[in-house]
């Protein structure tokens, strides 16, 4: 096998001691950045991207990789403990690993997470190993069509398995659409919905929506309703899966895992969304999707495994094109252009000590971080532990200064409280937040994907239907929205009634 | 003895200081520096300015932080500078895509680039290239035009949005040529050649470096270059002007801006600093890599024509073909 026998010499590159100490200090940079919410891996690399110029290519990339998936790891840390996602690739997370924290099992959750990472990580370097130039060469077939009818299918099945009423979360995922829409016509290069406000140019920032939704409504939500204070302070059940939690998540985790890597080779579709794919598959199998949101260990292995895999998945046309799938994977691309290696197809002929050695590295590094993690958690436990008063408080800090660091902007500050306010209200007449964060992340993509579409085919909608994957996913799409007309019934059915009740 | 050199060396470190401040009146620069950068980490201008500020950081000593602040084609972190203090301690690095060209089919970007900043420095520029598939029946720019005369609309080209420098350089060809063919906008050049590998688009206008790793193993093909003459580095790509098209000339420029009302000395600190940093190795070293040619004018005066200049030739084309607004 050609594979291993460069796999030996990538270990043997990746295992020197200096390379295993620029791996370490990725890893725990990336953790940090993980676990501060608004500081983004993207940010984080193009801070670091200067000083890898003093040290050699190889360590830098190890580095940089390091970086990228361990705020992956330390991403759900927050999401878990205090609702607010690290990064927006652990915005599911919050769902079921906040109720989960509630309980007093905020331990099994994150270790859950970081178990859930490590062996996604694995998964995904296997997959990385044997399928990177296949796989790269298959996703050049999705054209804007077959993007606009992965988006839509994408988008009607979360809708389909929201919680409570089909309408609102429509009515909330439209909502996303039109947020989506602010900023720079794609086409035309007019401006739209700005009202003379420059920032808004660029549209409205996903994590900056995101911090607000669910970081500050939060806090909203419980100055309301302080008694319940004790739930945190008494009872905390365990720091480790039970093998029960074990049973729950085994599958989940594998499943995420594929759906994660694979989804993510698709330049653009990147990290987030395989998480709300996986979550939502994960709900769709269950054999009690209605208790999904409410505490359920699955819900926070799935997404979790996703957004790992996803990270390593995100490399393969990085590596194997020298095609960037996001802005972190632009930079990473950057960083290789500057030490004068040329990524694309003939880069891991041309240098296979030096793919493979990252690829050892990144396994060496997902080990890294499970050690880094575990015996973090009963610090991360014990934060919960904190006074509401001060708790509260320093998460209003933590989301201010995170929306600002974003893009160094005081109108985000604004637009971060703005969606606090909206997250409350959507919480509190039972509308779910899912829908309008998965139709942000979407909607300028389906939007181009559509108008470019719309260019190819001179105006004619058949073009969806003439290419053989896009017909399938709007066949898909078309039967979430057609399928609970003809059967008055749709999965989840109970919950919807449990909602009013 | 210990005593002695250390004296002696914090005497030199003195000197040093004292000489700085005699080069850099004011004691400028005597904080850090931001440099603004108004397109995300990681790309081909991002990565010139921050390779410059570095370089920067050693000349002033002080640090030279890239700030990024992304946007609307440029415009959102260009117009940020407008309400900045003219001390030095501001500038802004970037393409000239929002100083020209953006304004030329938007007229309610809140700025004349001319008018309201002051040019540092134009310091590089870039020539396009118009780039097909190797497998594709296009083995000459005649067969693109020839193709897209018997089929109009039929070919699609993917640029950047409206107003980017590569969707003037399509529009400039299908002026010149009596063409038509449709543009596709796309979010970046990753994007854009990811859809030509992949044949959703029949060609694009993009620059060598972006496509040299594809063209080396012959998957892509470049047909023609804008600008005066051949370049260097692919001596067998043939310039529009040759084949018949001199008006498909469109150049990208770089440049270092700052806000109007620079003090004099703080100008030429500037301007010395750069004209090293611009000669320094490791930045003409990147300019290679990055396919960039360094060109440095600090006369900004005669920026500040070129940049007018530019402004109304776009603008009229684009009023030609009816997108400015």
């Amino acid at each position: 096998m050609e594979a291993f026998s460069n796999l030996i010499i990538g270990f043997s590159a990746a295992i020197q001691p200096v390379n295993l100490f620029y791996c370490f200090l990725g890893v725990f940079l990336g953790t940090l950045v993980g676990v501060l919410p608004g500081l983004g891996p993207a940010a984080a690399l193009s801070l670091l991207l200067p000083t890898t110029f003093y040290i050699p290519p190889f360590s830098g990339i190890v580095m940089l990789c390091g970086v990228l998936y361990g705020a992956q790891y330390g991403g759900s840390t927050t999401s878990i403990l205090v609702n607010i996602p690290g990064e927006p690739g652990s915005a599911v997370t919050c769902l079921d690993g906040y109720a989960m924290a509630r309980e007093g099992r905020a331990g099994p959750a994150l270790g859950i997470a970081a178990f859930g990472s490590f062996i996604a990580g694995t998964i995904s370097l296997f997959g990385l190993i044997f399928l990177a130039p296949v796989l790269s060469e298959a996703a050049l077939r999705f054209g804007p069509p077959e993007y606009f009818a992965l988006m839509t299918s994408g988008l009607m099945i979360v809708i389909y398995l929201a919680r409570g009423s089909m309408v609102k979360a429509m009515m909330v995922a439209a909502f996303g659409l039109i947020l989506g829409s602010i900023g720079i016509d794609p086409v035309t290069g007019r401006t739209r919905f700005i009202y003379g406000i420059v920032p808004l140019m660029s549209g409205v920032n996903l994590a900056v929506v995101v911090i607000g939704l669910f970081g500050v409504s939060e806090v909203l939500l419980n100055v309301e309703k302080r008694l319940k204070q004790e739930i945190y302070t008494t009872k905390i059940k365990g720091l480790l899966p039970t093998l029960q939690d074990w049973k729950d998540s085994i599958s989940p985790i594998i499943r995420s895992s594929f759906l994660g890597f694979f989804m993510a080779i698709i330049p653009g579709v990147s990290v987030t969304i395989p998480t709300f794919v996986s979550y939502t598959l994960q709900k769709k199998i269950s054999k009690h999707p209605e208790k999904f949101g409410t505490g359920l260990i699955e819900g926070v292995a799935a997404p979790e495994a996703a957004n790992n895999a996803a990270q390593c998945g995100t490399l393969v046309p990085v590596f194997s094109l020298g095609i960037p799938t996001g802005a972190t994977t632009a930079i990473l691309l950057g960083a290789l252009i500057i030490y004068g290696l040329n990524p694309g197809p003939s880069f891991i002929k041309e240098s296979p000590q030096f793919f493979w050695g990252v690829i050892a590295s990144m396994y060496l590094g997902n080990a890294m971080l499970l050690m880094l993690n575990l015996p973090l958690i009963g610090i991360w436990v014990k934060m919960l532990k904190i006074p509401y008063a001060i708790l509260f408080s320093l998460i209003l800090l933590f989301c201010l200064v995170g929306s600002y660091s974003i893009n160094n902007s005081v109108s985000d500050i604004f637009i971060m409280t703005a969606f606090g306010f909206v997250g409350y209200l959507l919480k509190k007449f039972n509308y779910e937040q899912v829908p309008l964060v998965l139709a942000l992340v979407v909607g300028p993509m389906m939007e181009r994907a559509l108008r470019r579409s719309m260019i190819m085919s001179k105006g004619s909608f058949f073009i969806f239907f003439q290419r053989p994957i896009s017909a399938v996913f709007m066949v898909l799409a078309l039967v979430m929205i057609i399928s609970p007309f003809l059967f008055k019934k749709r999965l989840g059915e109970e919950l919807i009634s449990e909602g009013k009740g | 003895m210990k005593l002695k050199i250390l004296s002696i060396f914090s005497l030199g470190l003195l000197l040093t200081v004292g000489l700085n401040s005699t080069i850099y009146p004011q004691g400028f620069p005597n904080k850090e520096i931001q440099m603004i950068v108004p397109y995300p980490p990681g790309g081909g201008t991002d990565i010139l300015f921050r390779i410059i500020a570095e370089e920067l950081t050693k000349m002033f000593r002080v640090p030279v932080n890239v700030l990024n602040k992304v946007g609307g084609s440029g415009v959102v972190g260009t117009s940020s500078i407008l309400s900045a203090k003219p001390d030095g301690y501001t500038v802004l690095g970037t393409t000239i895509t929002p100083l020209t060209f953006v304004p030329s089919v938007n007229t309610k970007v809140p700025y004349n680039a001319a008018r309201d900043f002051y040019s540092l420095g134009l310091i590089a520029h870039q020539q396009k290239i118009l780039v097909v598939k190797s497998d594709s029946e296009f083995k000459s720019l005649e067969d693109v035009i020839n193709m897209a005369k018997k089929k109009p609309r039929e070919l699609t080209c993917g640029t950047s949005g409206k107003g980017a420098d590569s969707y003037f350089a399509l529009q400039q060809l299908n002026k010149a040529a009596k063409v038509n063919i449709t543009f596709m906008p796309f979010e970046g050049g990753g994007e854009t050649i990811t859809n030509l590998l992949g044949g959703h688009i029949s060609m694009s206008f993009s620059n060598f470096g972006a496509v040299e790793p594809y063209t080396k193993v012959d998957r892509l093909r470049v047909l023609a270059v804008t600008g005066e003459g051949r370049v260097a580095s692919n001596p067998n790509v043939p310039t529009f002007s040759e084949r018949g098209y001199p008006q498909v000339d469109v150049k990208m420029s770089y440049l270092v801006m700052a806000p109007k009302g620079l003090p004099l000395a703080i100008i030429d600190a500037w301007k010395k600093a750069l004209k090293a940093v611009m000669e320094s190795p490791k930045v003409t070293s990147a300019g290679e890599k990055l396919d960039f040619v360094i060109d440095l004018q600090t006369d900004s005066e005669k920026v500040g024509l070129y940049l007018k200049e530019q402004l109304e030739k776009y603008s009229k084309l684009a009023a030609d073909i009816g997108i400015r607004e």
